[in-house]
């Protein structure tokens, strides 16, 4: 029972201590990720309200003809969205984030799953989230504007807008730590 | 002055970084399983709008439509893919500042001095 103990303590310590090295900390507390900023959440959670509003006023599907009734709330989410994505991208990113492997090699240690990904483009996957759901409220606004909406084009829409949202709520989220 | 316990700041430090890790684990696997669920009906809702169109051109998801929601699928599940990892370089810097914290409390104990976490 002890030397199990202490062979879990050995491993993970030595990761963690390895860590703290590789930061360059010297123990002091570490960053990896960008501070939590409430106007952002509060941006998002205003633009996700105003999205589904305008999804519930068309899951009919609508014509052109009507195009014009829905235009202010178009643009009016595509300009939240580009402000909430101008924020994520000045906010200062983390000094000295861990690289991929490191992180698989921690979590591994713990039995934690960990599908094989690239390295992230940025230390804000936010911003790309927020990003998409911007070209698809605008991809939707075009074709409105031309052609109208059938309603499966609205439920695709819908969802992917729903699921770009849902990661930059839940990483903006996690990150009030 | 007593010195530090090493047995039991390692079984400290293993039981600190494993309650991170277990709650911040839950969370997470409650994020992923909704968007896994989400995007596998959102498959679903973009192939079913490309047969209902076509069956009827004039309903279902119209051909200038349906490349760019194809696309999009692969493209969500690359944003889920890091988002995931963005959350986890959270969980990390958490698990090793509950560490730090675990390190210099036993410190403090064996030097019976009180020293504040550098950073803090």
């Amino acid at each position: 029972m002890l030397s199990q103990i202490l062979s879990w303590a050995r491993r993970p310590a030595a990761i963690i201590a390895a860590l703290l090295f590789i930061g360059g900390t010297s123990a002091c507390t570490v960053h990896f990720a960008p501070a939590y900023d409430q106007s952002i959440a509060d941006g998002l959670t205003a633009a996700s309200k105003d999205i589904q509003t305008l999804f519930a006023s068309m899951s009919t599907g609508v014509p052109a003809a009507t195009y014009s009734s829905r235009q202010d709330a178009y643009n009016k989410i595509i300009g939240e969205l580009a402000t909430i994505e101008q924020q994520i991208k000045v906010r200062p990113d983390p000094a000295n984030p861990p690289s991929q492997q490191e992180i698989n090699q921690l979590l591994q240690q713990h039995g934690v799953p960990l599908p094989a990904v690239p390295a992230p483009a940025s230390a804000t996957p936010s911003a790309g989230s927020v990003a998409h759901v911007a070209d698809t409220i605008a991809t939707m606004k075009t074709q409105d504007q031309s052609g109208g909406l059938h309603v499966d084009e609205v439920k695709a829409f819908a969802g992917q807008s729903n699921i770009y949202l849902a990661q930059a709520i839940a990483y903006e989220t996690f990150l009030k730590r | 002055m007593s010195t530090l316990n090493i047995q039991q700041l390692g079984t400290d430090i293993v039981s600190k970084a494993s309650a991170v890790l277990k709650t911040d684990v839950t969370t997470i696997q409650g994020f992923a399983q909704q968007q896994i669920e989400a995007i596998a009906q959102q498959a679903d809702v973009v192939a079913t709008g490309i047969a209902d169109n076509a069956a009827d051109p004039n309903q279902g998801i119209r051909p200038a439509l349906q490349g760019y929601f194809l696309d999009n699928l692969e493209q969500m599940i690359e944003s889920f893919a890091e988002t995931l990892v963005g959350i986890l370089r959270v969980v990390l810097e958490q698990m090793i500042n509950a560490v730090v914290g675990v390190i210099w409390g036993a410190i403090n104990t064996a030097t019976g001095l009180t020293l504040a976490v550098p950073g803090v």
